[in-house]
């Protein structure tokens, strides 16, 4: 079977069938951001500069290159221009000294170092050094045109449609040119680096600028994160108003108002924890004090009826003996209810010992096979009656747990698998789980519905006894099991379905057979009790007679006190030895019988000191247990007493 | 940067402009200043600028010893010096060109009736200068003149002696005026004569007619040795030995004279052509073939 969030789940990872799926809307894919935000801006402001930089210088250097070129040939046209323009009628008149002189002058102006005047006719005049590498010179040449002196122009306007007559060239030196190129280029390099440097630094300021805030703003943050909800960012707006603010002195100021919320919420959750953890602690302690309220009544009720049903168990025990054929049937009948209260009383008060936590598990080696054949035994005639086939499988398998409780949990599981399962069968199973062994009581029985399985281990919870029917038990044996698994360990778990049966089964460490001690022999038949001397002490003459009454029939001894000191004054003289002295916790006039015990303990230290009481609380039950007394709850029931009278025979037949 | 290129072009030209027109000056003219000289058989009285003269005056001293005894003046400030002294030595006044004389005549001590003077002019005679042009451009009579208003005794003595030439004239308003003149002047013109007045004694005119003939293919005819050097084609000119042989004999006949000649109160001379000086580069540029300097000397020595 699927459940609604298996399904949910599956429809939410199968994908929809081709065809009918609408388009799956695309997942936005996660943006990477490497490096910092100072660095992007950096990048952001330097890199436009640094373009822009490079670009202008690269401009203006060659705009600045250009020029210079232009000048240098503009320079050089120029004087060739201006030799060809003096140098016209001289070379029309092949004047070669008017030449020479030419050319001299224009040498001594310094701006070319060489000139060449020449014509076809074979005039060659020259002034200037001679032999220079061709790479450092650069020629210019103007064609010698005769022309009126009127129009006699350094453009040489007016001649372009004469022939030429000659030709003149002049030599300019490029070293000077080139030096002053390059210091163009260098200080084109250095104005654009000086423009870098001024560019990186205004923009890493800026960066900064902006970066501190939100720096700023993320450390608040990580703080509010970190639960830190009292921090704030330091970050002011120059602006009056906060809609003409600086947008990261907005968004601090939102991140502060953030926190103010967070800090206010915070305090009104923590003020809801607290308040709740008041009203908790309150209700875990109305809890504590209703359980120990209630444990405090149990015992209190245990107390004040065992004390009548004490009394009148021994009454009607001594009464059954003595009593004619009419009167038996109803003092049986007496002597069953009784039981049954017994049985109730005993319940609560193991409940009130569970609860108390004073019982201490004493764990051994459990062969399950001897434990099974004990339990078959004592449950062999209630199958009998009820028709229930038992079926019991050990597998060899032992358990380290406490016998008697172990045995009385399973004898009360197997007990109501009988019960609720007439004509069936039971099967009680060991199965090896790792290191564990299950033990499961299974039956084919009506089986607990699903409703009742979670209560089922409640007091006095019963499933199908609206009746309450006592004859069916009390609804308290479960409880009881609950708290033994749990005192051994483990825990009882339930599987059952309606008209299939229940499955019950514990878990519990697994033993090695090789260490199990011999099992003790039976018990001996009782001992008879003639002349045992018994001092009995209670404040109830009921009790103190019906107590006579028993053990005299038992053919005992029995001296009787009302009060402590009544019976410390018996304890004290030295002409009555008592074997077994029983006395009562609670005495009139806030008496205590432990101060009886302790006195008999003292003047009669061979005498079995037996505390006898109703009290079932459990700050009694664990000052006894710490005292060790020996305890027997009221009502006692006789063949209990008995036994143990018994064992105090047996201990004075063997001196 | 333009401007101060433009601004250094202009100085550089400048500079080019002003030191060519003195390194090319023709020195036609003679100076100023009129210093006493010693010689030997005759007196002589030089201008200012010696290094010009000198050739001359060495010659005219360096001679054969003289008959008489007479002064010699060299130059118009000497002229003007000799005439206006006292006494009636004869004196004979050299180098002067027309218009120095045409001035010189102006001066009351010029009507002296008791002084005998000579005159030895420094330019040949047109009619030698028409000869020069004839000899070389055979056919051409379209001759181009270019002229002031104080060049008309000039003017005057060239058309007395152009007969059968196709004179033409054109005035300037002044020697720094000429392009105008000059345009209108050398289309219909065969050649250019430059005389030796205003014009033909400055250098930047003479420099500016030179140019604008060359420019429009025209030759240009002088009587001066550094006219030819500059681009003229050719020039008859005189020689200083020549010219002061010619002074000395002119001393010689004044001083042998019992009195001033009647009606006149100088014996004028022009100077005698030596050689024609032609300009190969200028010829072969204007596409002439032109016969040897020797020849056409003879030619023009042979025609007067």
């Amino acid at each position: 079977m699927t459940t609604p969030a298996a399904g949910l789940a599956t429809a939410a990872t199968v994908p929809p069938p081709v065809g009918e799926a609408e388009p799956t809307p695309a997942l936005p894919v996660a943006l990477r951001v490497r490096g910092n935000l100072q660095h992007d801006l950096l990048r952001l402001g330097v890199l436009p500069c640094a373009m822009a930089s490079i670009a202008l210088t690269a401009w203006f250097t060659h705009s600045r290159l250009g020029v210079l070129e232009s000048a240098f040939n503009a320079e050089g046209h120029a004087v060739a221009l201006q030799v060809a323009a003096l140098s016209d009628l001289s070379l029309y008149a092949g004047d070669q000294p008017a030449l020479q002189n030419v050319a001299n002058a224009a040498l001594r102006a310094g701006q070319v170092t060489r000139v060449e005047i020449s014509n076809s006719a074979g005039v060659f005049v020259s002034a200037g050094r001679s032999g220079m590498p061709v790479d450092q010179l650069r020629v210019y040449t103007a064609p010698v045109t005769l022309r009126e002196a009127s129009r006699a122009t350094a453009d040489g306007a007016g001649a372009a449609s004469r022939p030429p007559i000659g030709l003149v060239q002049v030599f300019r030196e490029t070293t000077s040119y080139a030096r002053e190129r390059t210091r163009s280029l260098m200080t084109g390099i250095g104005i654009a680096l000086v423009a870098l440097l001024v560019a990186w630094a205004a923009v890493r300021r800026m960066a900064r600028t902006v970066t501190r805030p939100l720096r700023r703003i993320s450390r608040t943050v990580a703080a509010l994160q970190a639960g830190h909800f009292e921090a704030r960012c330091e970050v002011v707006g120059g602006a009056e108003a906060p809609a003409d603010a600086h947008e990261l002195a907005r968004l601090a100021h939102d991140v502060n108002r953030l926190a103010e919320r967070l800090q206010r919420n915070q305090q009104i959750s923590e003020d809801r924890v607290r308040e709740a953890t008041s009203v908790a602690l309150e209700r875990m302690a109305e809890a504590e004090q209703a359980a120990l309220s209630r444990a405090r009544f149990l015992a209190a009720a245990s107390h004040d009826l065992r004390q009548p049903l004490h009394a009148m168990g021994l009454f009607i025990d001594g009464l059954l003996p003595t009593a004619n054929a009419a009167q038996r049937p109803a003092v049986q009948r007496l002597q069953e209810s009784t039981e049954f209260m017994g049985v109730l009383l005993d319940d609560l008060l193991e409940i009130s010992r569970l609860d108390a936590q004073v019982l201490t598990p004493t764990v051994a080696t459990v062969p399950l096979a001897l434990l099974f054949d004990q339990l078959a035994a004592q449950n062999a005639a209630q199958a009998g009656e009820a028709a229930v086939r038992l079926v019991w499988r050990a597998r060899g398998l032992a358990v380290r747990s406490d016998p008697a409780l172990l045995q009385r949990v399973l004898g009360n599981l197997v007990a109501n698998a009988i019960r609720h399962t007439p004509g069936g069968t039971v099967l009680v199973a060991a199965r090896r789980r790792g290191e564990r062994v299950t033990i499961e009581v299974r039956d084919n029985g009506v089986g607990i519905a699903p409703i009742h399985q979670a209560r089922i281990f409640e007091e006095f919870y019963q499933v199908a006894n609206t009746e309450r029917d006592r004859r069916q038990g009390f609804g308290l044996g479960l409880a009881i099991c609950s708290r033994i698994a749990a005192l051994l360990g483990t825990r009882i778990t339930l599987r059952s379905a309606l008209q299939s049966g229940s499955n019950f089964a514990l878990a519990l460490p697994q033993a090695d057979l090789a260490t199990t001690p011999a099992r003790a022999v039976a018990p001996p038949a009782p001992l008879p009790l003639e002349g045992l001397h018994c001092l009995v002490v209670d404040d109830d003459p009921a009790i103190l007679q019906a107590s006579r009454t028993l053990l005299a029939l038992w053919g005992c001894r029995v001296d009787c006190a009302e009060t402590a000191a009544q019976a410390q004054a018996l304890l004290a003289d030295p002409g009555d030895a008592f074997d077994v002295v029983l006395c009562d916790l609670q005495l009139a006039g806030d008496e205590d019988g432990m101060a009886v015990i302790e006195s008999a303990r003292r003047l009669q230290p061979d005498a079995l000191a037996v505390l006898v009481s109703g009290a079932t609380g459990p700050e009694v039950l664990q000052r006894l247990r710490h005292d060790g007394v020996t305890l027997l709850t009221k009502p006692v029931a006789p063949a209990k007493l008995r036994a143990l009278l018994s064992t105090r025979r047996k201990v004075l037949s063997l001196h | 940067m333009a401007t101060t290129l433009s601004t250094a072009a202009r100085r550089l030209a400048g500079r080019l402009l002003g030191t060519a027109l003195v390194l090319g000056g023709l020195a036609c003219g003679p100076g100023a200043a009129a210093v006493p000289a010693q010689g030997v058989g005759v007196a002589v009285l030089q201008d200012g600028e010696p290094a010009q003269n000198t050739e001359f005056v060495r010659h005219l001293q360096g001679g054969p010893a003289q008959a008489g005894r007479f002064t010699v003046s060299v130059g118009a400030n000497a002229a003007r010096a000799a005439i206006e002294r006292p006494g009636n030595e004869p004196v004979v006044l050299t180098l002067l060109t027309r218009l120095e004389f045409e001035s010189l005549k102006a001066l009351p001590a010029w009507q002296r009736a008791d002084r005998r003077i000579g005159v030895l002019l420094r330019d040949p005679a047109m009619a030698a200068q028409l000869a020069v042009v004839d000899a070389v451009l055979p056919r051409k009579r379209r001759l181009g003149v270019i002229a002031t208003v104080e060049s008309e005794p000039l003017l005057r003595e060239l058309r007395s002696a152009a007969q059968g030439w196709d004179l033409r004239v054109e005035y300037a308003p002044d020697a720094q005026s000429l392009a105008a003149v000059l345009r209108t002047l050398l289309p219909g013109s065969d050649a250019l004569m430059v005389l030796p007045d205003l014009i033909g004694d400055d250098q930047a005119a003479t420099l500016a007619v030179l140019r604008a003939a060359a420019a429009a293919g025209v030759p240009v005819f002088g009587a001066c040795d550094g006219l030819v050097r500059s681009g003229g084609l050719a020039a008859a000119v005189s020689t200083p030995p020549q010219l002061a042989r010619q002074a000395q004999a002119l001393g010689r006949k004044i001083a042998a004279a019992s009195s001033p000649p009647s009606g006149q109160a100088a014996l004028v001379e022009t100077a005698a052509v030596s050689t024609v000086k032609v300009n190969a580069s200028v010829a072969r540029a204007l596409g002439l073939r032109l016969p040897g300097e020797r020849e056409l000397t003879e030619r023009v020595t042979a025609a007067r």
